[in-house]
């Protein structure tokens, strides 16, 4: 069978490592989309696995030159210079408030726009291997694979709605030694 | 499924591919009771962490209650169960009541509004496995339940968990706690219910043992976390200053954790890196070899709901130098002297030194590890638990 395991948080890396194996022993293919991790890390997969790298989180929403240099650096370098004579603890007080009252807010923002592009990101990538693989054999291997899944599984089950879907592959051997 | 000596058990906890260690105690019980019985289901309701978005939640839940039934299929365990896999979707929450509430309702999706079919029902950690086989056990079904959750307390101070955990107890025929601990917590809060509270083991393998005694307590063994509760960095220091007097001493730390990297550290600043070997977690399958490769087991945590790596370094051959974590002092009552030593939890590692000094002195004339291992053997073998279980759900009188 064509399998395609979908792994976009990379947050059950031995599980997946150990049921790609087992699933490319049983004699099928295997297609892994996951996200990378730094410097891949925690990866122990076969070599046999077709993967593709999602590489997700070295997408960062930018920010502009001007909030950079208003909101962080001029700011934050005046009151660090300031903070270098007998003004220390003033400056320091005016520092902690800024980066609560205007960095923090920016950050969080910054980090919903990043987090947005990453999953659409993932979702790209998915889907692209969706439309090359087409799998019979669909693994959604961890929580944020569920996540992920509501925007193109509904679609898939629809367009081939003998698409088996598991959480995991354990057609034998579930929790015994031979795991 | 019909019969009379049919099993169905519930657990949040059992091996997978990604924790082979998360609820071993669960297989290993199954493990146990399963020769004598019909059959035996297992039911691993596994909760997943989903975002809380209103929204995108509703969109997974509405998902996920398409996909749990079309992809839950049986795989065989062991020793003959059959093993179901089942996520819980659950939104990031700290409430426990809804996490013992999406259990159930994710096993009740699963099972397709038919009831779990089965003669007896034992559930593990009751406000999760315990709560779902509640509300889908067949009428008139016996439900026990054991209690491991080293977090009940956490559990317990929250007024709608505590309220759900009072009403389980009240339906379910019997709960059951593997160490004084837990015993105490419950009955302390459920005073009502302290007649279906009683104790029972878990089982520990005991077929295997080491040719010959340790000859000398010199290569320590510690196989725990490397989280605050088991206390490593005490044991590091403790470590340093037995080896100070001994530089033939070693230390091996099986087990992971948030620590490692800070402990790593400290055994360098302390100057016996080259003796403590970060060995990582290891398969339970291997324990009772690595506790025969080592002349001591030491185990430093503050707090244990039973003290399951204290059997099974006895049943191994191999003694012990352990805290009065709750647990191990159970494990240990009345035979304290011959399975090693016990040490009072105390801030300062000269305390568990000083133990280790007055052990490995006394030691091995005035240790006698066969009776320990006799002794414990008839508590928490396979075969004493399996009949222990029997006896509580059938009334075999074997």
């Amino acid at each position: 069978m064509n399998l395609l395991f979908v792994a976009p948080r990379a947050s059950r890396k031995r599980a997946v490592a150990i049921e790609t194996r087992r699933a490319l022993d049983d004699g099928h293919r295997v297609v892994l989309v996951a996200e990378a991790g730094a410097n891949r890390e925690g990866w122990d997969l076969d070599p046999r696995v077709e993967v593709e790298w999602i590489g997700a989180n070295a997408i960062f929403a930018p920010e502009a030159r001007s909030t950079a240099l208003l909101a962080r650096k001029l700011p934050l370098g005046l009151l660090r210079r300031a903070g270098r004579g007998p003004l220390r603890g003033l400056a320091d007080k005016a520092a902690r408030r800024w980066r609560r009252t205007v960095v923090a807010p920016i950050d969080r923002r910054r980090q919903i726009a990043t987090e947005a592009m990453r999953e659409a990101h993932r979702l790209d990538r998915v889907r692209a291997r969706l439309r090359a693989t087409e799998p019979d054999w669909l693994v959604l291997s961890e929580p944020a694979a569920v996540e992920l899944a509501v925007d193109f599984v509904p679609d898939l089950l629809a367009a081939r709605p003998g698409t088996r879907t598991t959480y995991a592959y354990e057609p034998a051997g579930g929790g015994d030694d031979d795991r | 499924m019909s019969g009379g000596r049919h099993l169905a058990v519930v657990t949040p906890w059992y091996p997978d591919a990604q924790r082979p260690y998360r609820g071993s105690f669960v297989q290993a019980m199954v493990e146990a009771v399963a020769p004598g019985l019909d059959g035996v289901d297992v039911y691993h309701v596994d909760g997943w962490a989903v975002t809380r978005a209103p929204e995108r939640l509703r969109r997974v839940r509405e998902l996920q209650k398409t996909l749990l039934p079309r992809s839950l299929a049986p795989a065989p365990a062991v020793a003959g169960a059959t093993l179901y896999r089942l996520p819980a979707v659950i939104e990031r929450s700290r409430d426990h009541a809804l996490h013992a509430r999406r259990h159930a309702e994710w096993l009740g999706v699963a099972l397709g509004g038919k009831p779990i079919e089965a003669d007896v029902i034992h559930a593990h950690v009751p406000m999760l496995g315990g709560y779902a086989a509640l509300e889908h056990c067949r009428p008139g079904t016996k439900v026990y339940l054991t209690e491991h959750s080293s977090f009940l307390p956490e559990v317990l101070d929250q007024p709608d968990a505590r309220a759900l955990y009072d009403e389980i107890l009240d339906r379910c025929a019997g709960l059951f706690v593997v160490g004084e601990p837990l015993h105490r917590l419950i009955g302390e809060v459920f005073p009502h219910h302290a007649g279906k509270l009683a104790y029972i083991a878990n089982p520990i393998d005991f077929a295997s043992r080491r040719e010959r005694s340790p000859e000398r307590l010199r290569r320590w063994l510690s196989v725990a976390g490397l989280i605050e509760r088991k206390r490593i960095d005490y044991l590091l220091r403790a470590f340093a200053d037995c080896r100070a007097e001994d530089p033939a001493l070693t230390l091996t730390l099986a087990g992971e954790g948030e620590l490692r990297r800070s402990l790593e550290a400290l055994s360098a600043e302390l100057g016996v890196e080259e003796a403590v070997s970060f060995i990582g977690a290891v398969d339970p399958a291997a324990i009772p070899a690595l506790m025969a490769d080592h002349d001591l087991l030491v185990h430093t945590s503050r707090h244990e709901t039973f003290g399951v790596v204290v059997v099974e370094a006895l049943a191994a051959g191999t003694p012990v130098l352990v805290t009065r974590s709750g647990g191990s002092d159970q494990v240990l009552a009345g035979i304290e002297d011959d399975a090693g030593q016990l040490v009072d939890v105390a801030c300062d590692p000269a305390v568990f030194a000083g133990a280790y000094r007055s052990l490995r002195d006394r030691y091995p004339h005035k240790v006698d590890l066969d009776a320990a291992r006799d002794h414990l053997r008839a508590k928490y073998s396979f075969a004493a638990v399996a009949a222990h279980h029997h006896r509580i759900w059938f009334g075999d009188h074997k």
